[in-house]
């Protein structure tokens, strides 16, 4: 079995929840030819062992008048000669360990000793139900006469992606020994599942005439190319076809399998240019004949697009055997869902014609693209072709030509989009059962009841009943500048015979998300067993909802992120009939503005919030990317609700729904429908090990129109230390939160205030920018200085990370302090105690047009001078960098032990600047924070992670540090400490004299906290105070200072 | 197009066809079959689903029905505890492709006799369950094979063994969805057929 992976004490114990519960697996029994479990991951067996099985030691069938006795022996016999057609495929590595018999005959009487959780001790158990009386035990009184057997690997470990552990029932019943038989059949496709692999649809004809789309069983199905894993069993030879060998080879695969067959690549696109998954792709082998192209009726190989969750459309069609190949989409059979089910997606679109590569002629559109022109590809063994990329052809707009159970793109006016649960769309598909769903259409058979409007696509339905446009009336839009309406105009209900009364019902969507439903005539009976109707708006993907008697609700209704709507069980219940639904989305009117999200399957952010306010707050969390879109992450816009005075603190992986190992680069938005909220981020490593590198910052509530970046180092030696200097690279990041594009002018000044270097940078709507100094201002290193951003635009917000080999420093952009004269550091340590060696450096930087007179004073914890730097003059644009040992006489960072806090005071505004902290020989931990201006009455830190362990790596602290700057004044604070859930798990009050400074690990202070993860800090002082908060561990490893959220 | 309402596949197509495969492999069960493995048959309504204790190692899902119309082996406003093993999903231990229902979810149900631990399944699986659907000519019902099993191997003699006459024969032989007091006679027809003497398939 795989290694676990160490289930690590916690920093941030909720978002690290990700960690010991990842890739739960989500797929229904289904999945193409394999079982995926996201990003690019799936359940197999381990390759590198045989996989082990254990034949029952009874009979296989009993005999009776009718038939023989099945031995042990001969079934035993015949099992093992049928799987070994899977060990047999030379391009793959599966191998069987035979471990005998069990000591026992298994039957009903002690099936439990072999079934999970007890497991057979031997190995995984082939079981011969000889009379079927296990089966009639899980599966009910008679079942043994239908049930076949079935196949049940399971996971112990999810953080596994390997089976460890497998139950194969066969029914001694209705088992044939017959060579080729359906029983032997089904045992060979049982062991395909077995083994990892999952259903193929290959060898259904387009489609067969009078019977479509039920073509799934079709007599004009092509048997030779059917794989075993095809969904259906019919007799004939059981031969594993190229795609069974493909995909076990995909599975298993020999050290040369990629060099033995060929291989194509691509996507595949709906017509709008979104990611198609659930498209079945095939590669049939041609020969070409003088210009005729003839397609194989064998060889062929499939795959569902999206097979392995990746969102972008992508499929792959391994073991290729070297020829000439065309490849085509066509539309899974509507049947293969379930426990049939072809590929991860059992609702899919369908509404598209089988359609070949085409090479340049791909489109979506019929009219320009000849569906069975086919661009034959020369597929060698042990090369890929990539990049074949198709596009269904699909029609849209034409809303006239929908038919029963249909649907239809619909694309709206250049410029126009909609918001519907906190996305923006440009397109809706419009169904024909009674409304418009997003990203997926919806024209399929099947209950249109509360479930489907719940479970299936984001949704607005007028109507959801079963309508057949076909038959009569018509569904048609009427655009304007600020709406749309989608009508259906006398279209009547779906019936066998016709006939059914006309129904006319409207939809209007308005560009600021309004939406409203009119009702003029509806005559339509119960549907399907499931209901007269279903009326309202989901976001979908729901598994719960509460209908409620929506004409009964105060106008307009509100919505959020969960559905509303009505669900109608008899006809008299429809009380709509010459009324109008109007529906408004509930608004997050404040926002809160991330510069930077990061993330790989070893890197991650981390978000917190707590929600000060006295009242729920709706949160919608978009991640965007460089181009300002919002990221194709399953649950992006995050939206969900933080109940008063509670804690919120996730993963970026967990709140998108994404998987560690998908690249997450961009920035976070999240919009609050209550001001008061406290937030807190960080970045660093750690998801694959120890946290060698975390800092983090708060998020900006309000942007910047001049930023600066203070700290930078950029290049090979550009950061000092005591073990010589440090390679360093510092990354900027901006984002635009706003709905217009912004342009940015970075100026690089040195520490002299020249002017090195200027770019130029375009963001677009919601866009971002990251990049490093080198690309920025092709400077080979730069030590010292600081960056200007001037924005041409209502603003933006920045964050700077500077990286150093073991330690990441990293905070927030400035704006300038246009007003303050003085700024702190509640922190100032330097020199030697108990081993541990310390430094701090400070940065200043005059953003002001006039020369300031800079002093910056060192004070003791008891506010006593320790050391003056200054006054020194600095001109505009000017800088200065140093040690505290040094700047204020304190000695190197090996001998006495100093701490205490920094003062900046300049004689007029525009003076800012940062302090760097941490192991003075290579960094080897070290935290940065801007230097601070904003004193606190009252503030928030929105995290604690004291996590005990045995071992120092995973073992955190939470810190504070409390510098009282009034010359007069005693600070009374009190520190009060709140789980997550809101609830006071400890507190202390401390008194800090003028100039005072302390600082101290929260469980120093407050016992209680010992072993906290996860929720925050409120702090209350009668006297303004600068405050900041640690994070490391006690290897200290990494270091991590953060800012408070100040609220007064 | 309907795809329950309108798949008249020929019937030369199921001659070989052993029925879905999922990891679960179940064969094709015609009607006169699904009568005889079947220990009750209702039309019914879900009110209720809930986690039950697993069985032998296998999640175990409660649903209880609201008979709405007995039909074999349960009279109509019983209420009835349906115990089966939960369907499995991906790597997780269960039975693939055992049928599911949802509250308020209203089906024409197969239902084997409960195990000696209480557990039950369609007959047939998916061919065990009928969903309704409301026609301006009557409730019709169709299952998830859309009726194509009903006259599965079943010779027009042996359909008439079971109490069927030709008429009705010929409504199965079609599939597709039928009237639901079609097929509630002709169950009610079988299962006569079977008390009066005829040998059962068990």
């Amino acid at each position: 079995m795989k290694d676990r992976r160490p289930v690590r004490p916690l920093l941030l114990p909720t978002i690290f929840l990700l960690l010991i519960l990842p890739a739960l697996p989500s797929a229904v029994w289904a999945g193409g030819p394999l079982v995926p479990i996201g990003a690019g991951q799936f359940l197999s067996w381990d390759p590198s062992q045989p996989v082990n099985f254990v034949i029952d030691n009874g009979v296989m069938r009993p005999g009776n008048q009718f038939n023989p006795t099945i031995s042990r022996d001969e079934g035993a016999q015949f099992v093992r000669d049928t799987i070994q057609r899977w060990v047999d495929v030379q391009s793959a590595t599966v191998t069987l360990d035979d471990r005998g018999f069990l000591p026992e005959d298994i039957t009903a009487a002690n099936y439990a000793t072999i079934s999970p959780p007890n497991r057979s001790l031997q190995g995984n158990p082939v079981i011969f139900d000889a009379d079927g009386s296990i089966i009639e035990m899980v599966a009910g009184a008679g079942s043994s006469g239908s049930v076949v057997g079935f196949a049940s690997p399971v996971i112990a470990d999810l953080n596994d992606t390997f089976y460890d552990y497998a139950l194969t029932v066969l029914n001694g019943r209705l088992a044939d020994l017959t060579p080729n038989g359906l029983f032997q059949r089904t045992i060979l496709h049982e062991f395909g599942h077995f083994l990892g692999l999952d259903h193929s649809q290959i060898g259904l004809p387009e489609s067969a005439p009078d019977f479509a789309p039920s073509f799934c069983g079709s007599q004009f199905a092509n048997r030779d190319a059917q794989p075993i894993m095809f969904p259906l069993a019919f007799s004939g030879s059981i031969q594993l076809r190229q795609d069974d060998v493909a995909w076990i080879s995909f599975l298993y695969p020999t050290a040369d399998f990629d060099q033995r067959f060929g291989r194509i690549d691509g996507r595949v696109s709906r017509r709008t240019g979104g990611p198609f998954p659930g498209a079945n792709v095939i590669a049939v082998p041609v020969t070409v004949n003088e210009g005729t192209i003839t397609e194989s009726r064998s060889g062929l190989v499939s795959v569902v697009t999206d097979f392995l969750l990746s969102n972008t459309g992508s499929y792959q069609l391994p073991g290729l055997p070297g020829g000439d190949y065309a490849v085509y989409i066509e539309r899974l059979c509507p049947d293969f869902i379930q426990g049939s089910s072809v590929g991860p997606y059992d609702f899919r679109f369908t509404d598209f014609p089988r359609d070949y590569y085409n090479g340049a002629n791909e489109s979506g559109d019929g009219a320009l693209d000849n569906r069975t022109e086919k661009t034959v590809l020369a597929v060698r063994a042990g090369e890929t072709i990539s990049e074949i990329n198709l596009i269904s052809n699909e029609t849209i707009n034409q809303l006239e030509t929908l038919q029963d159970d249909d649907e239809e793109i619909f694309v709206f006016a250049e410029g126009f989009t909609f918001p519907f649960y906190g996305r923006r769309y440009q397109e809706v598909v419009v169904n024909s059962d009674g409304g418009l769903t997003f990203i997926t259409g919806d024209g399929f058979t099947g209950p249109r009841d509360e479930m489907r409007l719940l479970s299936g696509p984001p949704r607005i339905a007028p109507l959801l009943t079963d309508l057949d446009p076909s038959e009569a009336g018509l569904v048609r839009a009427e655009t304007s500048a600020d709406s749309i309406q989608f009508v259906w105009d006398g279209v009547p209900e779906w019936s066998p015979t016709g006939g059914r009364p006309p129904n006319t019902f409207s939809v209007t969507l308005n560009r600021n998300g309004n939406i409203s439903f009119s009702y003029a005539t509806i005559d339509i009976l119960p549907d399907m067993g499931s209901g007269f109707g279903v009326v309202g708006l989901s976001p979908g993907r729901l598994t719960s909802g509460t209908s409620s008697d929506l004409s009964s609700l105060q106008a307009p209704i509100r919505f959020f992120d969960t559905a509303v709507y009505q669900s109608f069980t008899t006809a008299p219940d429809f009380d709509l009939v010459g009324s109008t639904l109007q529906f408004a989305p509930t608004g997050v009117n404040f926002f809160l503005y991330f510069p930077l999200l990061l993330g790989d399957e070893a890197n991650f952010t981390g978000f917190a919030l707590t929600n000060d306010e006295d009242a729920e707050n709706l949160l919608q969390i978009d991640a965007f990317g460089s181009d300002g879109l919002q990221l194709p992450f399953p649950t992006n816009p995050n939206l969900s609700r933080l109940q008063s005075h509670r804690q919120l603190a996730r993963l970026g992986t967990d709140l998108f729904g994404v998987d560690r190992r998908v690249m997450r680069d961009g920035w976070v938005r999240i919009g609050v429908s209550r001001p008061q909220v406290a937030s807190f981020y960080q970045l660093g490593n750690g998801l694959t090990g120890t946290i060698s590198q975390l800092d983090g910052s708060v998020a900006f509530t309000e942007q910047g129109q001049v930023l600066y970046f203070t700290r930078l180092h950029d290049g090979a030696g550009s950061f000092p230390a005591l073990d010589g200097p440090q390679d360093a690279t510092t990354l900027l990041a901006l984002a635009n939160p706003n709905e217009m594009a912004i342009s940015l002018r970075l100026r690089l000044f040195d520490a002299d205030g020249q002017e090195l270097a200027e770019a130029v940078r375009q963001l677009p709507s919601l866009g971002c920018l990251r990049e490093g100094l080198a690309s920025l201002f092709g400077q080979a290193s730069v030590e010292g200085g600081f960056v200007r951003v001037e924005v041409d635009g209502p603003g933006a917000v920045g964050f700077e990370l500077v990286q150093l080999a073991d330690t990441l420093l990293g905070f927030n952009a400035s704006f300038g302090n246009a007003s303050d004269t003085t700024s702190y550091s509640a922190q100032l340590a330097n020199g030697t105690a108990g081993g541990l060696a310390i430094f701090t450096s400070t940065k200043v930087v005059n953003t002001s047009g006039e020369t300031r007179q800079v002093t910056l004073t060192a004070l003791d914890e008891a506010g006593q001078v320790l050391g003056v730097f200054g006054p020194v003059a600095l001109g505009s644009n000017q800088s200065l960098e140093g040690d505290a040992g040094t700047m204020f006489g304190l000695g190197p960072a090996s001998g006495p032990a100093t701490a205490g806090s920094l003062r900046v005071e300049a004689d007029g505004p525009g003076v800012i600047g940062d302090v760097v902290f941490g192991d003075p020989s290579r960094l080897r931990f070290g935290a940065a924070l801007p230097l601070q201006t904003r004193r606190l009455q009252r503030a928030i830190f929105s995290q604690v992670a004291n996590a005990q362990t045995g071992n120092a790596n995973f073992s955190t602290f939470t810190g504070l540090a409390f510098h009282n700057p009034d010359f007069v004044l005693i600070a009374n604070i009190t520190i009060r400490v709140f789980n997550s859930d809101g609830v006071e798990t400890g507190s202390s009050t401390l008194d800090l004299g003028p100039g005072q400074r302390r600082s101290f690990t929260l469980v120093e202070r407050i016992p209680a906290t010992g072993g906290q993860a996860g929720g925050y800090i409120l702090v209350e002082s009668n006297v303004p105070v600068v405050a900041q908060q640690l994070f490391g561990n006690f290897a200290l490893t990494f270091l991590s200072a953060v800012p408070p959220t100040v609220f007064q | 197009m309907k795809r329950n309402a309108h798949c008249l596949i020929l019937l030369s197509s199921f001659a070989t066809m052993i029925g879905l495969l999922s990891a679960t492999s179940v064969r094709t069960v015609n009607l006169d079959e699904m009568v005889g493995y079947a220990d009750r048959v209702f039309l019914g309504r879900c009110i209720g689903v809930q986690e039950a204790e697993s069985q032998m190692g296998f999640p175990v899902v409660a649903y209880t029905f609201e008979v709405l119309e007995g039909i074999k082996g349960i009279r109509s406003g019983e209420r009835v505890q349906v115990r089966q093993v939960a369907s499995g999903k991906t790597g997780m231990p269960g039975i693939p492709g055992m049928p599911s229902y949802r509250q308020g979810q209203k089906l024409v149900l197969f239902l084997h006799g409960d195990s000696q631990l209480g557990l039950t399944s369609p007959v047939g699986f998916g061919q065990g369950v009928f969903e309704l659907l409301q026609e301006p000519d009557g409730l019709k019902v169709v299952n998830g094979l859309g009726n194509q099993n009903l006259t599965y191997n079943l010779s027009l003699a042996q359909g008439r063994d079971a109490g069927l006459s030709e008429a009705q024969f010929e409504v199965f032989r079609k599939s597709g969805p039928v009237r639901f007091d079609a097929l509630a006679t002709a169950v009610r027809q079988i299962e006569r057929s079977y008390q009066n003497g005829r040998k059962s398939i068990r």
